[in-house]
């Protein structure tokens, strides 16, 4: 829908080149290898292309806020009878609720670039309907737009300095590397700015793609190639619900589209997402919105490492870290978070769908938090907090409450991004050794690396003021108001957020110098590398101010600053809407502080000598040897689905190897023998043969008089 | 009349076709693929003039015409391939010229 807002800035076409520059820095990275050039300066066209669209990111962020301050004079007005509305939100026989939803489907509008996929001549040709591409504005694509090329550009300047050796020479596939970089940047733009299902679809697999080709960069590493293709098979289950769920979409709504109104399009689904809400599906008895919801969220449990799809996440360690950093902790696994806040307006009409998302975000919080206790590699450690926060998201989405939960993706993709980064300058330095075991006591080592990981580390555990504090407590407010068991689990797990997390600190950095002998001589990373740790940190800082309001005159401390600031009202211009909050108080908040100071105090007394005999270990046994072994979930599935899986597979082969094949080769055998039997007679001897064709022909002459 | 051109033209093929049967060498050969093919136009020649249906017409010739310049080309090509085998072989005999044959 085109709406009356417009850009003061940059007009609609400029922003929509956007994904296109990493794209063709990718391809000039690609060109560069064909003509064999010397990798040293492979990284240019890359950086380049994301330095552009983080540019233009930011320019799109600021003058998209600035149409949200031009149109949103009538929400402010509007907000008093929102907030007044309760729980009878997204009914859709309430008016109010109705209005809401037209509202929200018109809010951002979409810039077309061309018709893509035609579906044919509906009513005239003027008013054909056309799957496009077409790109959506509004608050959250700009939010998302924000973080996820500035954090990119970020990290593909560390990849500089990470992707070579401590000589400045670049590794082996460096300039492949940078041109999967510059792929998944324009992968992931599309994903964000896609203002159709088919187009986020494509995004979506795109964004899985590139996964796939970092995850086994290392492809000559047996375990890189298997956790690829653990991850792009896992994500293909997931994906293939999502896809599913686009189909039914269209199939429900393709009816309601009017002239001119392409049926996928985000503006003309939202729109009429209500007439869903008490249509029967005809499936299970469910309505029409729970199982699209359902169906939809397939795709984004398995894209966000949710459980039961999660296994493939702490596997895709064995890529360069700067991609799990970019991939695995800041961007790819947040699109199924995006994708569900995106599509509120049909979700919230479900309330069953909304349950399923809060029971799997508390399941896969609780459960990968307490494997994360018992790790020792640190990636995997930093990889099972990544599950967990990211269904901390989810309970933020099953709470109703998406703004918190795209709240807190926005800030941890800064801390997340930024521990992945300082794990690895610790493995740069330890010569690719990563096991918290057989090194201590770093921080004389690494001091700068050692900083910004006590920084991120502390926004991990959500100390407060820090950017994981308010995003977090946001979510474990919305728990509380839920239910309490939910808000216990919450804050338990936050609990435990800050003590896994101080854990891996502590075993890293304190305690008596030592390092193993692939170390060398350690020492810090070079200033590309370091730089980008500083920005990251100052993010870790100062992110969660963009949540937040700053309130003078409250008498207490973290009273100053009160929740749902500028972020949530810029999100409130976007398919999100403003969802409404619960007010849990200023004393779940200095709970939820206390909680993390516990957590790392706890750590501080348990782990901060960096013992080299694990206390825990001792301990807990048995619970903590189930925690090492992940509960066996890994092992679980090999049972239950890999190992039967595998079996079918090579039954099918034999059957066709031995049964197909078998028929054939008895019925290519009959020629074969003919010509074995015949074979003695192609002597060579051109008598014979002339002989044989003059029989021939008297044979077919007495043939023919025969017959006469 | 036909009878009698189309028995020698019958002769001349079947004397052709022994002869390649029998002899070994090759330019020998050759000539009796060309004593087979003086027969056919022989043929041609006869049907022509005494067709078993219609008037007599100058078709045969014609056709026998065309087939004396193919039959000259052909020559022409086979000559020089049996040169070139001569020098390459050091002979002539085609029982010795054994290399297309099945193992």
């Amino acid at each position: 829908m085109i709406a009356s807002a417009t850009f003061s800035v940059l007009s609609p076409a400029a922003y929509a080149t956007l994904p296109f520059w990493p794209l063709l820095g990718a391809v000039l990275a690609g060109v560069l290898i064909m003509l064999r050039a010397r990798p040293q300066h492979a990284h240019w066209p890359v950086v380049l292309g994301v330095a552009l669209s983080a540019a233009l990111a930011v320019t799109l962020f600021v003058d998209l806020g600035q149409n949200a301050e031009v149109t949103g004079s009538t929400s402010v007005t509007e907000s008093p009878s929102l907030s007044g509305r309760g729980q009878g939100e997204g009914e859709s026989g309430d008016p109010t609720a109705a209005l809401e939803l037209g509202r929200r489907a018109s809010s951002g509008f979409s810039h077309t670039l061309y018709g893509w996929i035609s579906l044919g001549e509906k009513i005239s040709l003027q008013n054909r309907q056309w799957l496009s591409v077409s790109f959506h504005f509004d608050g959250l694509t700009g939010m998302m737009l924000l973080f996820v090329t500035v954090v990119s550009l970020i990290i593909v300047v560390y990849s500089i300095g990470y992707m070579r050796d401590h000589h400045g020479v670049p590794e082996r596939g460096y300039e492949r590397f940078f041109a999967f970089l510059g792929l998944f940047v324009f992968s992931m733009c599309m994903l964000v700015m896609a203002g159709n299902f088919v187009l986020l679809y494509l995004g979506w697999e795109l964004v899985g793609l590139c996964s796939y080709l970092l995850i086994g960069f290392d492809y000559h590493r047996p375990a890189a190639a298997a956790a690829a293709k653990k991850a792009f098979i896992v994500n293909r289950i997931g994906d293939f619900g999502f896809a599913v769920g686009i189909f039914a979409l269209y199939y429900f709504l393709s009816g309601c589209a009017g002239p001119g109104e392409n049926p996928l399009d985000y503006a003309v689904v939202f729109k009429y997402a209500p007439h869903l809400a008490d249509a029967d599906s005809g499936f299970l008895g469910m309505s029409q919105a729970t199982l699209v919801s359902l169906l939809l969220l397939c795709g984004a449990v398995g894209k966000s490492a949710q459980f039961p799809l999660y296994v493939w996440l702490p596997d895709a360690m064995e890529g360069p870290t700067p991609v799990s950093a970019l991939i695995h902790a800041a961007t790819m696994v947040t699109a199924g978070i995006y994708m569900v806040a995106r599509c509120t307006p049909i979700f919230e009409l479900s309330a069953g769908a909304l349950d399923v998302i809060l029971t799997l975000g508390v399941i896969g919080a609780v459960l990968t938090a307490t494997m994360a206790l018992a790790q020792y590699d640190m990636k995997r450690i930093l990889a099972y907090s990544t599950i967990s926060q990211l269904a901390f998201m989810f309970v933020g989405l099953g709470c109703r409450v998406p703004d918190s939960a795209v709240f807190h993706v926005f800030t941890h993709a800064w801390f997340k991004a930024l521990l992945f980064l300082g794990a690895g300058s610790v493995m740069h330095a330890m010569g690719g050794v990563i096991d918290v075991r057989r090194f201590s006591g770093l921080r004389h080592v690494l001091p700068w690396t050692c900083g910004t990981m006590w920084v991120g580390c502390l926004a991990l555990a959500g100390f407060p003021l820090l950017a994981g504090f308010w995003s977090k407590d946001e979510i474990v407010h919305a728990a509380f108001e839920r239910h309490v068991v939910v808000g216990v689990l919450m804050l338990a797990t936050a609990g435990l957020t800050a003590y896994y997390t101080f854990r891996m600190f502590f075993l890293c950095f304190h305690g008596k110098p030592r390092w193993p002998e692939e170390a060398g001589h350690p020492h810090e990373s070079p200033r590309v590398m370091l730089v980008p740790l500083v920005l990251l940190a100052l993010g870790a800082v100062l992110a969660g101010y963009l949540g937040v309001r700053f309130a003078p005159g409250r008498d207490s401390f973290l009273g100053l600053f009160q929740p749902h600031g500028f972020f949530h009202s810029y999100l409130g211009h976007s398919t999100i809407g403003h969802p409404d909050h619960g007010h849990g108080g200023l004393g779940l908040m200095y709970l939820s502080g206390a909680v993390a100071v516990g957590g790392i105090v706890l750590a501080w007394v348990r782990y901060g000598a960096a013992p080299e005999v694990d206390p825990d270990r001792k301990l807990l046994g048995g619970l903590w040897n189930l925690w090492h072994a992940k509960y066996y979930v890994d092992e679980l599935y090999d049972d239950l689905f890999v190992r039967p899986l595998r079996n079918f597979g090579r039954l099918l082969f034999a059957t066709d190897n031995r049964g197909v094949d078998g028929v054939l080769w008895l019925i290519t055998g009959v020629p074969r023998g003919l010509a074995f039997a015949l074979h003695f007679m192609q002597r060579g001897v051109l008598k014979t043969y002339a002989l044989s064709m003059v029989l021939g022909l008297v044979l077919l002459m007495l043939l023919w008089s025969w017959m006469a | 009349m036909l009878g009698a051109y189309v028995l020698l033209g019958a002769v001349l093929f079947v004397l052709g076709l022994v002869g390649f049967v029998v002899r070994r060498n090759l330019i020998i050969m050759f000539l009796c693929t060309e004593m087979m093919f003086q027969g056919i136009i022989i043929n041609l020649v006869a049907f022509g003039r005494y067709p078993l249906a219609g008037a007599p017409s100058f078709d045969g010739q014609v056709f026998a015409l065309f087939l004396i310049a193919v039959a000259a080309s052909e020559a022409a090509l086979a000559l020089a391939l049996v040169v070139l085998l001569f020098r390459h072989r050091r002979t002539l005999d085609a029982n010795a010229l054994t290399l297309l044959r099945d193992e």
